[in-house]
């Protein structure tokens, strides 16, 4: 949270380390405990508090498309099936995979019924289930829909459990967890890096692994680099608790139209031009019984105040999948800054143009979803082990960063 | 002729009224909002009969032309001059202002101790309302623990009810007896106060002072609870301790400001660390930082009754004035007159404040398994863990437990942690703002009536 948190350096500083991880998020926390798994020395900076960016301001939900790339779609399942081993030995961080039911439009049902085609040939679990069929399934989505995807393997996490189950498993095999600390320039030598230098004093070391999200450019910027990645606004309503309301993850096909949407914007001299807001329902119901209403898509700059407008458009939305929303008592709104790129990848890797330079940034909306991929990506890269999926597309490379 | 300038008052209680009736006679169009069936707030609950200054009765009789809107809540602040009420089975609507008064009162400061989550548990006004609306059976054995002279009018209500009560002080008799000159300055306060030892006495209520009640016992529902002796700084006396069986225990430490509606109008938040308070920041004339919000009474930091009277008026006086519609002479003579007079009266409310303060052993009676926040279930013991990869700050502790994230939004767990952060690990509260952040809606509204217009 910006402007809340007094500076306060928590812990010295040490000398030297094989990597210092910028970005005290879900992405930054999950490299913190993949690196060190991999016996590396780690310090993760952290200009604010753990989750203070993106992680404690978007929802749950984990999962994949109907309608993504083949190369997209296999990075997502296998990053479900990472969160699946991650839990498998009862790690608490409030994950669910109890399926995601996804509505579409009467128009769009033969579209959406091909997209369960190609799913299942990926060997996903996945379903149509008629007016009937979804009445049972999902008691309490609007009786006027005709019909929905039932997909299995999606569900939701707490972002900010993950994040904390990380940061405590990494500080467990010496990863240092620094908060409140802020980098603040990088030091080259010889067109390589050989510091960090922070708030907090000089760290030696030959990798820095740019994991700060939405703030990723700002990173690049202290050494010339025009990291291609902006922040995209989004906000969600939180209501009152109503444990079991909802059985399943709920969302409807017009979410991709929106990231879709958002992609074809062209890029200008201050980075995406603007573009109408775009807005799509998406529900997770949580353990403590809130529900998690959101979806906006939108470039405001690093600005976080919730638009009252936006709100009126999600809630109009979401309360034509499930009517009862209406009735049901708002507690919180907020926005959040999720890190946009221009091609809707992340960028995982190390880059060319700068030495020493790693990325694990611009997951978009997907960062919850991707966390224990990329953080499992970092380390083979970084290990030269081969990788679990081809990285190639993931490449920083893809985008030039230097010169004007 | 132009339409008279509309104030808001949000609130309405003694501070609420005043300002509503000073402005009125101003020739300001006042509405008064308040969040309970009637005006009156905590002060005059179940004192419908009283005709003291700020009493809802004399408020009625001297500004007739006033609007009062109850079971009305302020749920958004969407534009200046703007705020978003609400009242249940209704839609949400705007209600302008030229000029608003804060007068939102206090919540009873919660302490988290071991067992205070148990039914049975109450806070001190809670009880005193149970009292005053007879929710309380006769030989109910009670405990009323805390701090403060507030516990005396409480130990009243509920022996008046013919309940057994015991009283445990932790400030020790001699801070009591070393006010007598600051309470015998008012002669109200001194008779009352009299009044209430004398009812004590006669209904035989136990009172100990320098005690502290450190842990409250049962498995579903309060047995009995722990006290100790406490030195200076409230930490317990090692074998001090004894317990006693009770049907109830009613906890007072006083009371904090309600600063929502204040923080997400950004009116800067003032701190007092040695009384634990966060408070309105205002002028000598009760502007906040905002042009045209005022705030009167408890929000600016709890003062009593007669400070919020007095405040009340001086804010709907400076409002008008504001606004063109007293001359600056009038206004000067009765600015001089009322700054005289809220200085006389607010020399006893700092006089308590100050004398009852918590003290720093309030904050270390929890232990592994006490609640920190019910709505989400976090004990102390997460609450400790999280802390060792984050820094101790409200929000990290938020982000890494959830608490705060229940149903009241952090309004009864969140003094307590900031405190306990502010002590035990060496928090450092940031000026000019509440370190708990408030987001919209201020209190929760059905989307359907907040942020959906049916018609359309």
């Amino acid at each position: 949270m910006e402007d809340m948190e007094l500076p306060m350096p928590i812990t010295t500083l040490a000398m030297s380390k094989d990597v210092v991880i910028i970005g005290g998020g879900i992405i930054g926390t999950a490299c913190a405990d993949a690196l060190s798994g991999e016996g590396m020395q780690v310090v993760v900076l952290e200009r604010l508090g753990l989750a203070a960016g993106a992680s404690s301001a978007c929802q749950s939900g984990v999962g994949f498309g109907v309608s993504m790339d083949d190369y997209t779609l296999r990075l997502h399942l296998a990053a479900v099936a990472a969160y699946q081993n991650f839990t498998a030995d009862g790690t608490e961080v409030d994950y669910l995979h109890h399926g995601a039911i996804v509505v579409g439009e009467p128009e769009q049902e033969t579209e959406l019924k091909a997209g369960l085609q190609r799913l299942r040939e990926m060997a996903v679990n996945c379903e149509w289930l008629d007016q009937a069929a979804l009445r049972e399934a999902e008691p309490a989505l609007s009786p006027e829909i005709k019909g929905a995807a039932l997909i299995a393997g999606m569900g939701q996490v707490s972002p900010m459990r993950v994040v904390n189950e990380m940061a405590r498993r990494a500080s467990e095999r010496g990863a240092q967890i620094c908060t409140n600390t802020e980098l603040t320039g990088i030091e080259l030598t010889d067109g390589k890096v050989t510091a960090a230098l922070t708030s907090a004093g000089r760290i030696a070391t030959e990798t820095i692994l740019v994991a700060a999200g939405a703030w990723s450019s700002r990173i690049g910027q202290l050494i010339g680099l025009r990291v291609p990645v902006w922040p995209l606004k989004g906000h969600v309503l939180v209501t009152e608790p109503v444990p079991g309301k909802l059985r399943h993850f709920v969302s409807e096909t017009g979410y991709e139209a929106t990231v879709q949407a958002m992609q074809a914007v062209e890029i200008g001299e201050e980075g995406p031009k603007p573009v109408l807001p775009q807005v799509a329902a998406v529900l997770q119901n949580l353990p403590s019984g809130q529900i998690l209403v959101g979806s906006s898509r939108e470039f405001a700059g690093f600005d976080r105040e919730v638009n009252r407008e936006r709100l009126g458009q999600i809630a109009k939305r979401a309360g034509r999948l499930v009517p009862d929303l209406r009735r049901l008592r708002i507690i919180r709104t907020y926005a959040g800054l999720r890190p946009w790129t221009p091609d809707g990848l992340p960028l995982i890797g190390r880059t060319r143009q700068t030495d020493g330079i790693v990325f694990a940034t611009g997951h978009g909306g997907d960062g919850n979803t991707l966390a224990l991929i990329t953080a499992r990506l970092v380390a083979q890269l970084l290990t030269g082990q081969p990788t679990t999926i081809d990285t190639e597309p993931l490449s920083p490379d893809r985008f030039i960063m230097t010169g004007s | 002729m132009t339409a008279a300038k509309h104030l808001v008052v949000v609130g309405g209680g003694p501070a609420g009224l005043s300002a509503g009736t000073q402005a009125a006679r101003l020739g300001m169009a006042v509405t008064v909002v308040d969040e309970y069936d009637k005006v009156g707030g905590q002060y005059f609950r179940g004192r419908q009969d009283s005709d003291a200054p700020g009493s809802p009765r004399r408020f009625a009789r001297e500004s007739p032309a006033v609007q009062t809107l109850v079971n009305t809540v302020v749920v958004d602040t969407p534009a200046n001059g703007v705020l978003s009420v609400w009242s249940e089975g209704s839609a949400v609507r705007p209600l302008d202002y030229d000029a608003l008064v804060l007068a939102t009162g206090a919540y009873d400061r919660t302490v988290a101790l071991p067992g205070w989550t148990l039914p049975g548990v109450l806070t001190a006004g809670a009880a005193s309302t149970l009292a005053k609306t007879h929710g309380v059976t006769r030989g109910m054995r009670l405990l009323v623990a805390g701090s403060g002279p507030f516990l005396l009018a409480v130990a009243d209500d509920l022996s008046s009810q013919g309940c057994q009560v015991q009283v445990v002080e932790a400030t020790p008799l001699s801070t009591s007896i070393g006010g007598l000159p600051t309470i015998a300055r008012s002669a109200a306060i001194s008779r009352q106060t009299l009044r209430y030892l004398f009812r004590l006495g006669v209904r035989r209520v136990r009172r100990q002072y320098g005690s502290m009640v450190t842990a409250i016992h049962g498995s579903d529902q309060v047995k009995a609870a722990t006290i100790h002796r406490v030195d200076q700084e409230w930490n317990p006396i090692a074998g001090s301790e004894r317990t006693v069986e009770v049907d109830a225990v009613c906890i007072g430490f006083g009371f904090v400001p309600q600063l929502e509606l204040a923080q997400a109008l950004k009116c800067a938040i003032g701190y007092w660390e040695e009384t634990s308070d966060f408070y309105v920041k205002t002028d000598k004339a009760m502007r906040t930082s905002q042009a045209h919000v005022y705030a009167a009474g408890e929000v600016t930091g709890i003062g009593g009754k007669r400070v919020a009277v007095t405040e009340g008026r001086l804010a709907g006086f400076t409002a008008a004035y504001d606004l063109g519609l007293v001359d600056q002479r009038d206004y000067g003579t009765q600015f001089e007159n009322l700054s005289r007079h809220l200085a006389r009266v607010r020399r006893l409310g700092d006089w308590i404040r100050h004398a009852y303060r918590p003290r720093a052993g309030l904050w270390s009676l929890t232990d592994s398994d006490t609640m920190l926040c019910r709505c989400e279930d976090v004990t102390m013991a997460s609450v400790a863990a999280a802390l060792t990869n984050n820094p101790a700050t409200p929000f990290a502790v938020k982000t890494a437990t959830r608490a705060g994230f229940g149903l009241c939004q952090g309004r009864i767990c969140s003094p307590y942690l900031i405190e306990w952060l502010r002590s035990q690990h060496g928090y450092a509260v940031p000026e000019e703002d509440r370190p708990w952040r408030i987001r919209p809606p201020i209190r929760p509204v059905p989307s359907g009536e907040w942020l959906l217009d049916e018609e359309a």
